[in-house]
């Protein structure tokens, strides 16, 4: 009798290690995983902005070079400035959504609190039956302390092994997003880093344009006499501030941040898929460095809205 | 589509050189009326290069979207299906302890 109480405290034993093994390689996800959602949101908002402000900066900038060089504007001309259509815009927001709530979904299934949810469920249920059996049990004239107790013991081991089976499958869900979604994450970093590459020659150009007319238009005034101080100080300090956005535009480029990205993405696929200590250590060193890049990225991003262009 | 953005950034480049071209030259010069003409002429294939190439690209996004989506629902069904377990584990424990009651509630009676 003895020896099969002990046989019984051991295997309990041995399921709590397990159920704890368990817990802990699903937990050790959760940090890494929330600054990777955390970087990878600022990477699609940034993006977002990148395209939806392409056109109207772009007729911003045509009108003002119009206006300096005294040319008509009609609405064609508006039209024309725009470098991306409306639907082809809206494919592009869809898609950057659709990767936010990829992240997002890693970060539900690494925090997901299903596993404690089972086990308190299991427990709850343990004692309906507990209960239901010592109804039954005094119904026969029976004596309720064992009873109780070989019950409430089977209850905790189900409860411990429903929690176990629930971080398993959440494992198993976290590992399977990760793999899956390994190509069309990747596919999708490219596609947007191909566009705001375009974007941010788009911007560079015209930057360096609008720059252009304000120095030809700064210096047609100044040649001629009598010169006008008041517009001269109005086109330098546009000069000023043209030049300032064409300085910091080279540190708001995300291209940057995309490669890390990239590279934390597929540390973070590797990991998934060996589970190894050096493969763990690796995916949140490049996580490290994309959250790094993503924080250069926000605070050029932020200086170039300062800029009255 | 490497090869277009590789164009692109190419002829953005040169539009940039060309304009500090301009940025240097006396605008009421011959020299400046030449180069603008020029420069303006490149801007607008510049122009018509970058509009393609966003037109052409959207399909990428497409077929990408429509992968991750398929990916996200799965991860999503997993989650639910856990959910599901433990409500399914809820009901049962509410059904029992009705039968519970109802069984407490008869032996009172009888009693």
């Amino acid at each position: 009798m003895l020896l099969k109480n002990q046989k019984i405290k051991i295997a309990f034993l041995l399921i709590c290690m397990f159920c704890f093994q368990i817990s802990c390689t699903t937990n050790r996800y959760r940090q890494p995983i929330l600054k990777f959602q955390a970087a990878s949101a600022v990477v699609t908002s940034t993006a977002r902005e990148s395209l939806t402000e392409l056109n109207r900066s772009e007729i911003s900038r045509i009108i003002l070079q119009r206006r300096l060089k005294g040319q008509t504007i009609f609405a064609k001309d508006i039209e024309d400035a725009k470098k991306i259509k409306f639907k082809d815009l809206k494919v592009r927001l869809d898609a950057l959504d659709r990767l936010d709530e990829y992240a997002n979904l890693l970060v539900s299934i690494a925090n997901s609190d299903s596993p404690d949810n089972i086990a308190k469920s299991a427990t709850d249920l343990n004692t309906a039956i507990t209960n239901l059996a010592v109804t039954v049990n005094n119904l026969a004239g029976g004596s309720n302390d064992s009873f109780k107790s070989k019950f409430s013991f089977a209850g905790s081991i189900l409860s411990e092994i429903l929690r176990a089976f629930a971080q398993k499958k959440i494992k198993e869900a976290l590992n399977l997003a990760i793999s899956k979604g390994k190509e069309p994450v990747n596919e999708l970093i490219d596609a947007i880093g191909d566009d705001l590459t375009v974007a941010f020659s788009v911007t560079e150009t015209g930057l360096i344009e609008l720059r252009t007319e304000l120095l030809r238009k700064y210096n047609v005034v100044a040649s001629t006499s009598p010169v006008n101080e008041n517009q001269l100080e109005v086109l330098s300090n546009k000069i000023i501030a043209t030049n300032n956005s064409i300085e910091i535009l080279e540190f708001a480029n995300p291209k940057a941040a995309l490669n890390q990205m990239k590279k934390a993405h597929s540390k973070i696929v590797l990991h998934a898929e060996t589970r190894t200590p050096a493969t763990f250590a690796d995916a949140v060193e490049e996580i490290e460095a994309f959250v790094g890049a993503v924080q250069r990225l926000s605070a050029a991003v932020k200086e170039l809205k300062n800029q009255d262009v | 589509m490497a090869e277009l953005v590789d164009s692109i950034l190419v002829m953005g480049k040169t539009l940039n050189s060309m304009n500090i071209r301009l940025s240097n030259i006396h605008p009421l010069s011959e020299d400046y009326q030449k180069l603008e003409v020029m420069r303006d002429a490149f801007r607008q294939r510049y122009d018509m290069l970058v509009k393609y190439f966003f037109e052409h690209s959207a399909k990428r996004f497409i077929a990408v979207d429509g992968e991750l989506a398929k990916v996200n629902e799965e991860a999503q069904a997993a989650l639910n299906k856990l959910e599901k377990m433990q409500k399914t584990l809820d009901t049962i424990t509410k059904l029992i302890g009705l039968v519970d009651s109802f069984i407490t509630a008869i032996i009172t009676a009888v009693v």
